[in-house]
């Protein structure tokens, strides 16, 4: 099977995937006029017809379909970068310039192994958004009326989102103002939510680092600090919540896009998560022992 | 200046169209991200020794497919089978490992991105 027919095959995929993820919350739809609520905005589940609780995300969340939804090595699990003309991106000119500078080993412009310069192969921080897109799997969520403390499988990182009526800070040249005051951007930037409604959260980031520093996804799409990235956390019932992403950033991109958009189940809160570290020691035995070995490199050299 | 490199993911060092099968001895079972890798010594007809290194993936993913740390040590004899990598050298992609205790791993070939590799225990793993 040819590199190609690989990503047709993810293509493939990635649609069942979108498929049964759009599909969960259609199965049925319950008035909650009792509670106050839109019946609209909640749709819940004929396997599970409990509602969920009002303005809380908090549990051990994973998405549905298992661990392979969330790995999304071929690029952002809404838009994979397979090559097919629905997922291409509106990049500007200024974007494209960026992406083709990316060497990224995934993706319809994967290179060879000794060509790569993703940040990731030196356990820099993944940041944010690009945290949603790699490896997103068990996610601890912990809110108190402050804020919501998300917690990443991956490198055990973890962001914060405030939920305390602040406003989103104002963009500046090298980071935002909160509150008048200058903050430098940050890796994960700065989070501000809120409640549309009694079971949907809308989050506005800002404030991340540079193009220079980081990217959106494993196949080279980038990010820059001039992004807002705008998640939706719908709870649909009581076991299930939909993560929405869309990205504006109109430094690299013409338009917004959205680029994620996965169904997460509730999993056993007894459930102990298993560490995934990114160990700069380990990756360099990785590339002593099998990577450099793999790309025709031996020990560092050609 | 030297620069390391890696092969993490990327399918295009490796004959994702022909496999090898091998009989080797396990030297090391080096369970870390970013992939699992087993290292093992073939012997050739000549007597000469070919140390063979093969990837697995994430130790994760290896525990949802029911892998434990320990479960290889140096001196298990295997047969193996890889897909080679282009360049000739000894390393490759596991797709099917069978021990001599009886356990297999098997791999679907899967790397699409969206799926990743799937792993299959069969078998009684040892305590």
């Amino acid at each position: 099977m040819s590199h190609q027919d690989n990503h047709c095959l993810g293509a493939i995929t990635a649609r069942i995937v979108l498929a049964v993820a759009f599909s969960l919350p259609c199965l049925c739809t319950v008035s909650l006029a009792q509670s106050g609520q839109d019946p609209s905005t909640v749709n819940i589940g004929s396997s599970d017809p409990e509602p969920a609780p009002q303005r809380d995300l908090s549990g051990t969340w994973t998405p549905v379909g298992g661990t392979r939804v969330g790995i999304q090595a071929g690029g952002v699990q809404a838009m994979p970068n397979d090559g097919s003309p629905e997922h291409l991106l509106p990049y500007t000119e200024y974007g494209l310039q960026v992406y083709e500078s990316h060497r990224a080993l995934e993706g319809v412009d994967a290179v060879l192994p000794a060509e790569h310069n993703d940040p990731r192969n030196r356990c820099e921080p993944l940041g944010f958004p690009r945290m949603n897109h790699y490896n997103i799997r068990m996610t601890q969520i912990f809110q108190n009326p402050q804020k919501i403390a998300v917690l990443y499988q991956y490198d055990n990182r973890w962001r914060n989102i405030w939920i305390d009526g602040r406003e989103v800070p104002e963009m500046v040249d090298g980071g935002v103002l909160a509150g008048g005051t200058y903050k430098a951007s940050k890796w994960y930037g700065y989070s501000v939510g809120e409640w549309t409604d009694d079971f949907t959260l809308v989050v506005k980031t800002v404030g991340m680092m540079p193009e220079d520093r980081v990217w959106l996804d494993s196949t080279g799409r980038p990010i820059s600090d001039a992004a807002t990235v705008e998640e939706v956390f719908r709870r649909v019932d009581r076991n299930h919540m939909e993560w929405t992403e869309t990205i504006d950033d109109p430094k690299l991109y013409t338009e917004p896009w959205v680029a994620m958009k996965i169904m997460f189940e509730l999993a056993d809160p007894h459930t102990d998560i298993i560490e995934m570290y990114c160990s700069p020691v380990e990756m360099e035995y990785y590339y002593e022992a099998f990577g450099n070995s793999a790309s025709g490199v031996e020990n560092g050299n050609e | 200046m030297p620069v390391a490199v890696s092969a993490h993911h990327s399918a295009f060092a490796f004959d994702t169209e022909n496999t090898l099968t091998i009989d080797g001895t396990v030297t090391e079972w080096f369970w870390a991200n970013p992939h699992c890798l087993l290292k093992f010594d073939v012997v050739l007809d000549s007597d000469d020794v070919v140390h063979w290194v093969a990837e697995t993936q994430a130790p994760a993913n290896m525990i949802d497919a029911g892998w434990r740390k320990n479960d290889l040590k140096p001196g298990d004899g295997i047969t193996i089978t890889v897909q080679p990598a282009r360049n000739g050298n000894p390393v490759g992609r596991i797709v099917r490992v069978e021990f001599d205790d009886g356990r297999t791993l098997d791999v679907s070939q899967d790397r699409t991105g969206e799926t990743g590799n799937r792993y299959h225990l069969s078998g009684a793993p040892t305590d």
